[in-house]
């Protein structure tokens, strides 16, 4: 034991702070994970979506395709 | 009680010979093993075991507890330290300390994972036949090809990556 006591360490409310710590940390790290999915995942694949079908032609996409003889039954002209 | 009344419904002959024997030793009383008694240990979550760590006093550790028996204030400081001794072996602060057993428990699995890689090695030379034909660089560049004909993944897969007007991988 040595002269200068040491501080009394914290007895009481233990599991409370530890819950309280984790509840906070769980709480941001789950809105933490979701708002980086969405924004690093949901909202460019919706983007990319939305650009492709802006100026999409299926038409023509169809006629490039038959071309490239990849249609068995619409053989290129 | 219930064990007893259990005994005796089963008959005594199911208790162990070799304890039967002991007792027929020992005026019948039988001896208790080691591991059947209470037993101490260092764990966080039991700040008092049921026994003291030091089980057989030495004469002078045995003056000590009587001493201990008066007032404490009596006590010295070394004293106080020995008789803390006699019923713990670790100080919480010892039971938490770390050690560096990760080191070695990291070291092993790449050890290990290293060995795994040279018997990978040796099985592709020695072992394996030939890959199939069909991921050969032709073969390959031809299967990419019609995938791209036939604008497979146009939004975000391979078809994305390809430029149709230029005719060559996108920049």
């Amino acid at each position: 034991m040595s002269s200068a006591l040491l501080p009394k360490p914290q007895m009481r409310r233990l599991l409370a702070r530890r819950m309280k710590f984790h509840l906070f940390g769980a709480f941001f790290v789950s809105v933490g994970c979701a708002a980086l999915y969405k924004f690093g995942v949901a909202e460019p694949r919706k983007r990319a979506y939305a650009e492709f079908y802006k100026n999409y032609d299926p038409m023509k996409d169809f006629e490039a395709m038959r071309r490239a003889g990849v249609f068995e039954s619409a053989p290129p002209k | 009680m219930l064990a007893s009344r259990v005994f005796s419904l089963i008959g005594k002959r199911t208790i162990s010979t070799s304890i039967c024997l002991r007792a027929h030793g020992h005026a019948g009383v039988v001896k208790a093993e080691d591991f059947s008694l209470p037993a101490y240990v260092d764990r966080r979550d039991i700040p008092l075991p049921e026994v003291a760590f030091v089980r057989d006093l030495s004469a002078q550790q045995k003056a000590l507890k009587e001493k201990e028996k008066a007032s404490w204030t009596a006590l010295s400081v070394d004293e106080k330290v020995e008789l803390y001794r006699i019923k713990f072996n670790e100080t919480y602060a010892e039971m938490n300390k770390g050690s560096n057993e990760w080191k070695t428990v990291l070291g092993g699995v790449l050890f290990f994972l290293g060995v795994t890689g040279l018997i990978l090695i040796w099985q592709k030379h020695y072992m394996y036949g030939p890959i199939p034909h069909t991921f050969s660089d032709e073969w390959v560049a031809s299967q990419t090809k019609r995938m791209l004909d036939m604008r497979m993944n146009p939004v975000e897969g391979i078809s994305s990556q390809w430029d149709f007007e230029k005719n060559e991988w996108k920049k």
